[in-house]
């Protein structure tokens, strides 16, 4: 099995992000590691609200979904104001799975 | 033995927030001394065109210095300091076709013209690749 890391940066309005979050289902049924990262306006999912709703459902398949700090700082979103599955996080994880050998692939 | 990696930029500058997210990555991995490789594909030639200028910005009433608008191929070049700085280095290669097809080939001194066999060999030489495709394909 293998680690994956998905990065999306689109909103959730967009195709992409959907596609996204069918691609980090299938790898985790298929027994991967799997981890969303989400940066720029994907970061706007992390808020509580049904357009968001499919990827907090994510968590509870083992997937983990992490959100841009920086991003979410441009976008006015504060911690407290996040989905509780998903996690703020720095940009240097992204480095750290290119570093470790992971699959990373950008939506 | 340092880590290295390849990442391939596509979009054009000033049209993504890919773009300033992937020199985000390229600027983290920089400051750990990694032995990076780009590759400037299609639109992403133009970050380093060294022509590229500030300007003033009349709405705002700013001169040119009080605008401090930002110049890609100024970020390129501090890159390479940072790289520099910490240890590593950043091999930056601007595709030549993509160049041409787009009347460029005036680069900043720290990136060089090149072709998809660069990307190729980045590829296969370093540990690990991240594409960062365009938002419109």
């Amino acid at each position: 099995m293998s680690n994956y890391m998905l990065i999306l940066s689109c909103g959730p309005s967009e195709g992409r992000f959907h596609r996204a979050e069918e691609m980090a289902r299938m790898l985790r049924n298929q027994g991967h590691e799997t981890t969303l990262f989400l940066v720029q306006n994907a970061t706007l999912a992390a808020r509580p609200s049904p357009a968001g709703k499919p990827l907090q459902d994510l968590t509870s398949q083992g997937i983990s979904v992490l959100a841009d700090e920086f991003s979410l700082k441009e976008r006015g979103i504060l911690p407290a104001q996040m989905a509780h599955e998903i996690s703020p996080a720095s940009l240097d994880l992204v480095v750290d799975a290119l570093a470790a050998g992971h699959k990373v692939l950008w939506e | 033995m340092s880590i290295s990696l390849t990442f391939a930029l596509m979009d054009a500058p000033y049209e993504s927030s890919r773009t300033v997210t992937a020199l985000r990555l390229i600027d983290i991995a920089a400051r750990r001394g990694y032995d990076l490789k780009i590759f400037a594909y299609e639109g992403a030639v133009a970050l380093a065109y060294k022509d590229q200028a500030a300007h003033a910005n009349i709405v705002h009433k700013h001169d040119i210095e009080e605008e401090n608008h930002p110049l890609p191929h100024k970020w390129i070049e501090s890159l390479h300091e940072t790289a520099v700085q910490h240890k590593g280095s950043i091999e930056w290669v601007n595709c030549d076709i993509c160049g041409d097809e787009r009347g460029i080939d005036n680069y900043v001194e720290c990136t060089r013209g090149g072709t998809h066999v660069d990307f190729w060999q980045f590829v296969s030489s370093t540990d690990n690749t991240l594409v960062i495709g365009t938002t419109t394909t």
